[in-house]
């Protein structure tokens, strides 16, 4: 009995000695002084005198998930010393707390934040002592922070970003407080990567720089807009990890409470040090230091980037001035539809019997050969690809941008898409070209000719290739939709729409190509070109993008298989056949050829 | 026959070209805005708000201003209140029932510095009648149940235990009617007369607003129910483990802490201190469910 009382005496001293030890890790996301009994309510709040709604609500399990979890309520709200308590102070962020600094065991405090804020544009203090002017427009802690979570990284394969349970089983072998475990890994893993993710930080500084008022304020470009309409913004609106967001670029060396004024020569984007900062080692290592000229800031203001307002302009008017005119003509066209000219109507009549004749005579009148179905078919496919995996870019901030790329893989995933189909787009244009000169070449030999005057006359010699009659056919045209005139112009092989569409090709993806790789390979191609050539390529290749796909859904597709007769579909590119109506009305000319010759001939 | 089918080939020609047309017009002139609206400082044009901003962003926090938290693992959308440090997670569920929100909206209570965030609280789940309406003249309700938020109709206790804090789907409201069907306390005249005297605001003089509103308040006791009523051991105003709260939650309720920290805050309560010739209330008939 004497013996067991013993025992008893050593069990409450290890109990109390055990207590003591663990105290404070027992007290994790406890609330101490009961303050939840009130504040775990979601509809503790008042309206202000002010208007202001102020709410006093905590979510217990969020503010368990964040480094702020073992301090207690109390630890920053230090002016409550009794319950109930009075309208609670503005929390001092800088004030020293009541949980130790594990590695010195020294009280935790923010304050060394103090002196790089002090030291940077966020807190400025004017050289010759002059009060700051709009002193409520810089930001205190609150303005920029809201309560910090754990965003724990998973270090093990085969397991999702997240806490690894595997690990904490790990951990929990030798450590057995598995809250603490649990705390501790998390803080860790978090702080392997951004604090925060990057589309929060980009809506963070948003808040201000974003903000009309403010910006003019300060004399600020709207830098938010500029950002977004980068790669680098665009990537981070898709969620990527990799891709810089605003505190990566100004603050990439010191904290980002120190983040400098661009003219500050410790500032990392400042002039001198804006190599350093976009050919970091994680960021574009091989570049030249010459991708530091690069704006990522470039807006189309005519004063501030006249070279971009002025590629802008060039392709706002190309992209105008080549679709308005054709789609005012087409619109007319459709409505000359329903009041055709007696005179049109009479020789399409009279050139359709031809057509049917010969169609009944040769099963059929053929319009493409195999291979430019072929061709037509794989132009069909890149293009598409290509639009599904680069208009979400270009309009990354669309609701329906997301749900598209994510067909894709996303931003690891899309990309590689668009650049495979890209270069598979150049390709085939090349092939392209390649057949055409062994059709050109051929018919030289046929022909017994030789020398760059034959090859130059050949290839002008080429039906895609404008005439004088099709300047000739635009203008019988024009006068037909504006009822000037009851003359229809009848079209030959290729009307100039076509050829024109066709020489689009041309001009269009050579362009997309060059200054898609440009873009693609951007380190590569700063030892080329200056940074702001980086510039001129994303304008050209964004405005061109653009062109190509309005001119083909607004103009090729509608005047294609939009065409009464015709709609919904043409199977001309299927089976390579057109029917006798649809040649006589598209190329009444090709009709009237054949007919003469047929006359001719009997 | 001929005439018929040429006509009806008309109008569907007619249709197509005009479906065409408004297509293409709607596209070119979305281009040209678009690309106009490429060139130049984003910033330009955009004007400045003219409202008092901070408030503005006080009152668009709780309707549609929400943030993304990218948490890695998990994300989630909350509301964003100007300085608000701590967060909010999703918002609460509110009362489609109850009419009085239409116009004193979901935090209502303003008047008492010191009570009105904990009387704005219990809005989260006691309705408006149980403190502000008397069953008949001078007569408290007695009987209380819970009301559905969405549907109005009685329900059963709700598992207080699963759900968070105060929000339950339903409200504390007091029940009229037979025991065995007990309905929450009517206010059809006051209700019907609100939704008409809301959408006449705009067209009535200012002495028929002052009438009007006397109307719809007509059942509304001058002193409310306080909040040392329900927290009292002796005798609680709201029949707790008949409510559905178990006998802990309901000791704690009327315990010696909360009993003490209502008291501290009621003594601050003005409207008491403006009025302290009022009547005592007289109870309703005992709850036989009780």
């Amino acid at each position: 009995m004497k013996h067991s009382c013993v025992i008893s005496k050593w069990q409450i001293l290890l109990l109390a000695l055990a207590m003591v030890i663990c105290l404070p890790q027992m007290l994790y996301a406890v609330d101490a002084e009961n303050c939840l009994m009130c504040h775990r309510f979601r509809g503790l709040a008042r309206v202000d005198k002010e208007g202001d709604y102020r709410l006093f609500y905590v979510d217990e399990s969020l503010f368990s998930q964040g480094p702020h979890a073992r301090v207690t309520c109390r630890g920053c709200h230090a002016d409550i010393e009794k319950i109930p308590h009075d309208d609670a102070q503005p929390v001092d962020c800088l004030r020293s707390c009541h949980i130790e600094e594990p590695t010195r065991e020294i009280i935790f405090t923010h304050a060394k934040v103090r002196k790089g804020i002090e030291d940077s544009v966020h807190a400025p203090k004017p050289d010759d002592g002059a009060a700051v002017s709009n002193p409520d427009d810089y930001p205190r802690c609150k303005d920029c922070h809201d309560i910090p979570l754990f965003r724990p990284v998973s270090i093990f394969k085969q397991v999702r970003a997240g806490v690894s349970e595997r690990a904490i089983n790990r951990c929990t072998q030798c450590h057995s407080d598995e809250n603490f475990v649990r705390y501790f890994y998390s803080h860790v893993t978090t702080r392997l990567h951004k604090a925060r993710d990057s589309r929060e930080v980009v809506t963070m500084c948003a808040s201000c720089h974003a903000d009309p008022a403010f910006a003019r304020r300060h004399n600020l470009p709207d830098v938010v807009a500029s950002y977004k309409e980068t790669y680098h913004g665009k990537a981070v609106q898709f969620g990527s990890a990799l891709a810089p967001d605003c505190l990566d670029c100004h603050a990439s060396q010191d904290s980002v409470h120190e983040m400098r004024a661009a003219t500050d020569p410790r500032s990392s984007i400042h002039p001198e040090n804006r190599p350093a900062t976009c050919n970091a080692q994680d960021c574009h290592k091989s570049a030249s230091p010459a991708l530091a000229s690069f704006d990522v800031h470039a807006n189309r203001n005519a004063k501030t980037h006249p070279l971009e307002f002025g590629v802008g302009v060039f392709f706002v008017i190309a992209t105008l001035g080549i679709l308005l005119p054709i789609l005012t003509l087409n619109i007319l066209g459709l409505i000359r539809e329903i009041y055709p000219s007696h005179h049109a109507e009479r020789e399409i009549e009279h050139l359709v019997k031809i057509a049917e004749k010969k169609a009944a005579r040769e099963d059929g009148l053929w319009r493409f050969t195999g291979s430019l179905r072929l061709q037509h078919a794989f132009l069909v496919t890149v293009f598409v690809i290509l639009c599904l995996t680069g208009f979400p870019m270009k309009f990354s901030d669309a609701a329906w941008a997301p749900a598209i790329y994510d067909l894709f893989g996303g931003i690891h995933g899309a990309p590689i898409v668009h650049r495979i189909a890209g270069v598979a787009l150049m390709v085939g244009f090349a092939v392209h070209i390649i057949l055409i000169m062994l059709n050109v070449r051929r018919s030289l030999k046929r022909e017994g000719k030789r020398g760059i005057r034959a090859w130059i006359g050949a290839i002008i010699a080429l039906p895609m290739i404008p005439k004088k009659r099709d300047l000739h056919d635009l203008v019988v045209w024009t006068k037909y939709v504006f009822f000037l005139s009851p003359e229809r112009p009848n079209y030959g092989h290729f009307s100039w729409k076509e050829k024109l569409e066709y020489l689009g090709l041309f001009w269009g993806i050579p362009l997309l190509g060059v200054t898609g790789i440009l873009l693609w390979a951007e380190s590569i191609s700063t030892h080329i070109l200056p940074g702001w050539g980086l510039n001129v390529a994303y304008l050209a290749h964004t405005y061109e993008s653009l062109l190509a796909v309005a001119h083909i859904t607004l103009v090729h597709i509608p005047g294609v298989i939009g065409r009464p007769g015709v709609s919904p579909l043409s199977c001309m590119v299927i089976n390579g056949k057109i029917s006798p109506r649809a040649l006589v009305e598209e190329h009444g000319g090709e009709v009237q050829t054949f007919s003469a010759i047929t006359e001719a001939k009997s | 026959m001929s005439k018929k089918s040429s006509f009806s080939k008309r109008g569907f020609l007619f249709l197509y070209v005009g479906f065409w047309s408004v297509v293409l017009i709607g596209a070119a002139t979305w281009l040209t805005v678009y690309l106009t609206g490429t060139l130049g400082d984003p910033l330009t044009g955009k004007g400045s708000r003219q409202l008092d901003a901070k408030a503005f962003d006080s009152i668009l926090a709780l309707t549609d201003k929400k943030v993304v938290r990218y948490l890695g693992e998990w994300e989630f959308l909350e509301p964003k209140l100007p300085g608000h440090f701590h967060h909010i997670g999703r918002w609460y569920q509110s009362d489609e029932w109850n009419f009085c929100i239409e116009c004193h909206g979901p935090i209502p209570h303003s008047r008492s510095l010191k009570e009105r965030a904990f009387l704005n609280m219990h809005n989260l789940f006691i309705s408006c009648q149980v403190c502000h309406v008397q069953e008949s003249q001078g007569v408290a309700p007695r009987r209380f149940g819970w009301v559905d938020m969405t549907t109005g109709k009685p329900g059963p206790n709700p598992e207080m235990l699963k759900g968070v804090w105060g929000e339950y789907g339903a409200k504390i409201v007091p029940l009229t009617g037979p025991v065995e069907n007990p309905q929450p306390l009517s206010l059809t005249e006051e209700q019907e007369f609100a939704e008409e005297f809301r959408q006449r605001m705009n067209s009535i003089s200012d002495s028929q607003k002052v009438i009007g509103n006397k109307f719809i308040h007509r059942k509304c006791v001058e002193d409310p129910v306080r909040c040392s009523s329900c927290h009292d051991a002796q005798n609680p105003f709201l029949p707790y483990t008949a409510l559905g709260y178990s006998q802990e939650r309901a000791d704690f309720l009327v315990s010696a802490e909360v009993v003490d920290l209502v008291k501290r805050y009621e003594t601050f309560h003005m409207p008491n201190l403006l009025n302290p010739q009022a009547p005592p209330l007289e109870l309703g008939p005992e709850d036989p469910n009780k």
